[in-house]
C-alpha cells in the first residue's frame, strides 16, 4: 500500500513516515502544499495523510485541487480541532479527520479502514478459497493455519486480494508497494510472486503474460 | 412606592385625566344649573312684572283718613269672592315681625268690603288674572303667586291653598328656594310684596339626570383614557422592553444579538446605540480572547504531537541506542518549543492584566543593540546579512532585560526576513523626551494588507517562513506589550520587496510620559 504524508513539521513527518513504513506501508512524503499536490496528482496513492496548515498551499487548497482529478482517500491530520474546521475538511472531500496530538496506532488503523473502504471491502478479512487474509493484523491463514510472510509479500497479496478479479499491472504493483525511497534490488515483483505461490499454492495468483497478475475470486 | 414605570405613568395619567374631567364636568354642571335657574327666574319675574303692572293700574286708595291699605283687608271676602279669597296672615318668618303683624294688623270684620280701590272685587280679580306662566315639566307644575301687603297679610294667593312665606324683602327683586320651589319676590307698588313661584322639581330632576349623564360620560372618557394611556405607556416602554430583551440574550456564548434601532425615537435610540456599540466591543474582545485560546492550543498541539508520536514510535518495538537518542533529542526540542510558547503566553497574559513588572534602571539602548548584534552574528553570517549600527549612545529609564528582548526580536526578524546579501541598519537617536531605535532591513517587506496585523497575536505574514524559523507568531505581539508597558511606541513601515522599518520609541524617564 502506497501512502503520501504531507506535513510541514519535519520531526512529526519523520515520526509518521517511520511508523507507517514499519507497519509495511510504502510511504512518500511532501513538506508543503505544492509538492504534496503534485505527488498526489501524479501517483495513485492508496491514501494521503494531509496537514491543513501548510506552506505555499493550504491543506484545503490541496484537497480541493486533488478532488477535481482524483478520488484518492484523504485523511486530514491537523491541530485545528474546531468543529467548523472538521466540517469544512470533510465537506471539502476528506474521508477522515484526525486531530493532533494523535496516537500512531489510531492513525494506522484509520488509514487501513480508509483503504479497505475505498477498495469496496467493508470486512477486515478477505477469504479466497482456503486462504484468508486478515487486514487488521496483516496476517494470512491457509486452512486456518498461519502462513509466515514478509511485509512485501503480504502487501502484494493484500493489493491483489483487495482488487480480486481485476488485472493488476506490474506498474501498479510498483506504485503501490514500493515507496520512492525503496532500493531497486527489492523491487523484483517476480521474486515476490514466486515466494507467494510457494506459500499459498501455485494457482493462487494467475499470471497474464506481458500484462500483470490477477487473483480470481 | 410603585417600581413599575408603566404603572406609575398610568397612575399619573389617571390622576391628571380624572382631575381634568372632574373640573370640566363640575364647571359644566354649575353653568347648566345656573342657566336653568335663570331661565326659570326670568319667567317667574316676567310673571311678577305682569302682576305688578296689574296692581299699578288699580286706582290709588281713597283719602278717607284710613291708612292706605293695600290691598284692602278683607279683599275679596264678599259674596262674589271666590272661596278662600280672604286675607289671612302669612306664616311668620321673622319672629318678632310676624308676631306683631299678626296681632296688630289683623283686619277686623268692620273694615270690609266696599270695593277697596273703588272697584268691585271681580274687577280686581280680573286684573289679577293669572299671569301667563307657562306650565312646564311632566308633572305640569303650575306656577303660583301670592300678593302680600306690607304687613305680611296675604291679599291674594293663587292657587288659594298655596303656602307662601312672607318676608320683608331687602331688595326690590329677590329670589329664593323653598324646598323644590323657586320663588321671585318683587316689591310692588305700595310696598306690596309679590311672590311668584313654581315647583321646579321637573327641572331639578332634569338637572339630576344631566348630572348623572355627565358622571357616566366622565367615567366613560376616563376609562377610554385609561385604555389609551395603557396603550401609550406600553408603546413608550416597548423600546425599553426590547432593549432589556436583547440585553438578556447577550451572554458569553452569544454576543451577536443587537437592539434594532431603526424605528426607535431619538432618546431611546441613543441608549440603544450605546448599548449596541458596547455589545460590539464585548463581542470583539470575546472573539479575540477565544481566537487567542484557539491559536495558543493550536500552537501547542504541534510540538505535543511530535513529542507523543516519537515516544509512541520508540516504545513500539526494541530500538537501537542511536534511535532512542534521536527520539530523546526530538522530544527535547519539542519540549523546548512548548516551553518558549508557554513563556510567551505568560508574558502576554501578564501584560494583559497589567502585571508586567518592569525592573527599571538607566539603560543604554545602543549597548543593548550591540549585545544583540553579537548574539545574532552567527545567524547573520549564515543568512549572509550585514548588520550596521549607527548613531550615538541613547539612555533611558527602562527594564533592560525586556527592552533587550524587544531589540533582539526586531533584529532577528530583520535578519530572517532579509534577502541574501542584504543589510540590517540599526540606528539610535535622542528626541526631546524619547530614546529612539530604528531597525531597518532590506528584506522581503510586509504586504500592505498585513501591515496593520503584524502586532496581532499568532499573526503570520507567511506561514512557511515562521514555522521554519521556529517562531510562534507571538514575537511582535510581545514586543508591543513590553513597549506599551514602558509607555513607549512601536511603529512599523514597510514596502514589499524593499524592506521594513521598525521604530522603537521609549520615554527617557517616567517623569516624561510618552506622547500618545
Amino acid at each position: 500500500m502506497l501512502l503520501l504524508v504531507v506535513e510541514d513539521e519535519p520531526d512529526l513527518r519523520r515520526a509518521i513516515v517511520q511508523a507507517l513504513t514499519e507497519e509495511g506501508f510504502a510511504v512518500d512524503q511532501a513538506e508543503d502544499g505544492d509538492a504534496g499536490l503534485h505527488k498526489a496528482r501524479v501517483w495513485d496513492y492508496d491514501a494521503v495523510v494531509l496537514d491543513l496548515m501548510l506552506p505555499l498551499k493550504s491543506g484545503w487548497e490541496v484537497l480541493a485541487a486533488l478532488r477535481k482529478v482524483k478520488a484518492t482517500p484523504v485523511l486530514i491530520l491537523t491541530a485545528r480541532d474546531a468543529v467548523s474546521d472538521r466540517v469544512r475538511g470533510l465537506d471539502g472531500g476528506a474521508d477522515d479527520y484526525l486531530i493532533k496530538p494523535f496516537s500512531i496506532v489510531e492513525l494506522i488503523a484509520r488509514l487501513r479502514a480508509l483503504i479497505r473502504r475505498s477498495a469496496g471491502q467493508p470486512n477486515s478479512t478477505i477469504e479466497i478459497g482456503s486462504i484468508a487474509i486478515h487486514l487488521s493484523d496483516r496476517t494470512v491463514t491457509k486452512d486456518g493455519e498461519a502462513v509466515a510472510m514478509t511485509a512485501r509479500e503480504y502487501a502484494m497479496v493484500e493489493l491483489l486480494a483487495l482488487h480480486r478479479g481485476k488485472l493488476i499491472t506490474r506498474s501498479m504493483i510498483y506504485d503501490h508497494i514500493f515507496g520512492e525511497d525503496d532500493d531497486s534490488l527489492s523491487n523484483l515483483v517476480e521474486v515476490h510472486v514466486s515466494h507467494i505461490r510457494k506459500k499459498l499454492g501455485a494457482d493462487f495468483i494467475e499470471t497474464r503474460r506481458g500484462q500483470g497478475y490477477i487473483i480470481h475470486d | 412606592m410603585i417600581k413599575s414605570l408603566r404603572w406609575r405613568m398610568q397612575i399619573w395619567h389617571v390622576a391628571i385625566l380624572g382631575v381634568a374631567i372632574a373640573l370640566f364636568a363640575t364647571a359644566f354642571y354649575i353653568q347648566l344649573h345656573r342657566s336653568t335657574l335663570s331661565e326659570i327666574d326670568l319667567e317667574l319675574l316676567s310673571g311678577a312684572r305682569v302682576l305688578e303692572g296689574t296692581l299699578r293700574t288699580l286706582p290709588p286708595p281713597r283719602q278717607d283718613g284710613e291708612r292706605p291699605m293695600f290691598p284692602p283687608p278683607g279683599f275679596g271676602e264678599g259674596r262674589g269672592g271666590p272661596p278662600g279669597f280672604e286675607a289671612r296672615p302669612s306664616r311668620p318668618v321673622g319672629e318678632g315681625r310676624g308676631g306683631e303683624g299678626r296681632g296688630g294688623e289683623r283686619p277686623g270684620p268692620g273694615n270690609r268690603p266696599r270695593g277697596m280701590f273703588g272697584l268691585p272685587a271681580g274687577r280686581i280679580e280680573a286684573l289679577l288674572q293669572l299671569p301667563p306662566l307657562s306650565a312646564r315639566g311632566p308633572r305640569g307644575a303650575a306656577p303660583y303667586f301670592a300678593v302680600f301687603d306690607p304687613e305680611g297679610r296675604t291679599i291674594r294667593a293663587e292657587p288659594s291653598d298655596q303656602q307662601v312665606e312672607w318676608v320683608v324683602p331687602r331688595r326690590s327683586i329677590e329670589y329664593r328656594n323653598q324646598g323644590t320651589q323657586r320663588e321671585v319676590l318683587l316689591r310692588g307698588p305700595g310696598d306690596a310684596l309679590i311672590v311668584v313661584g313654581a315647583d321646579i322639581r321637573p327641572q331639578l330632576d332634569r338637572l339630576r339626570a344631566w348630572l348623572l349623564q355627565l358622571i357616566v360620560t366622565g367615567v366613560g372618557v376616563l376609562a377610554m383614557g385609561l385604555v389609551g394611556g395603557w396603550w401609550l405607556s406600553g408603546k413608550t416602554i416597548r423600546p425599553i422592553q426590547q432593549i432589556s430583551d436583547t440585553a438578556g440574550q447577550i451572554n458569553a456564548a452569544n454576543l451577536s444579538a443587537r437592539i434594532p434601532t431603526e424605528r426607535m425615537d431619538s432618546e431611546v435610540r441613543t441608549l440603544a446605540s450605546i448599548l449596541n456599540s458596547m455589545f460590539g466591543r464585548l463581542d470583539q474582545s470575546f472573539k479575540q480572547q477565544s481566537q487567542f485560546t484557539a491559536d495558543a492550543s493550536h500552537e501547542l498541539r504541534t510540538p505535543l504531537a511530535v513529542l507523543m508520536s516519537h515516544c509512541e514510535l520508540a516504545l513500539n518495538r526494541p530500538r537501537s541506542t542511536e534511535e532512542y537518542k534521536q527520539t530523546i533529542v526530538t522530544c527535547q526540542k519539542a519540549g523546548a518549543r512548548m516551553k518558549m510558547l508557554v513563556e510567551d503566553l505568560l508574558t502576554l497574559a501578564r501584560a494583559d492584566s497589567g502585571k508586567l513588572e518592569l525592573d527599571r534602571s538607566l539603560v543604554d539602548l545602543q549597548l543593548l543593540v550591540r549585545d544583540a548584534a553579537i548574539q545574532l552574528a552567527s545567524l547573520a553570517e549564515e543568512r549572509n546579512v550585514e548588520i550596521e549600527i549607527v548613531g550615538s549612545t541613547v539612555t533611558c529609564e527602562a527594564d533592560a532585560r525586556r527592552v533587550s528582548q524587544v531589540i533582539l526580536n526586531l533584529m532577528s526578524n530583520a535578519i530572517y526576513y532579509n534577502r541574501a546579501g542584504g543589510k540590517v541598519t540599526v540606528s539610535s537617536a535622542m528626541e526631546t523626551n524619547h530614546a529612539v531605535v530604528v531597525v531597518q532591513d532590506t528584506g522581503v517587506g510586509i504586504p500592505h494588507a498585513a501591515v496593520p496585523h503584524v502586532f496581532d497575536r499568532f499573526y503570520r505574514v507567511d506561514e512557511a517562513r515562521s514555522r521554519q524559523s521556529g517562531g510562534s507568531g507571538l514575537g511582535l505581539a510581545i514586543c508591543k506589550s513590553i513597549v506599551d508597558a514602558h509607555a513607549g511606541e512601536l511603529l512599523v513601515q514597510s514596502e514589499l520587496n524593499v524592506g521594513s522599518r521598525f521604530t522603537l520609541r521609549l520615554p527617557i524617564s517616567l517623569r516624561h510620559p510618552s506622547v500618545t
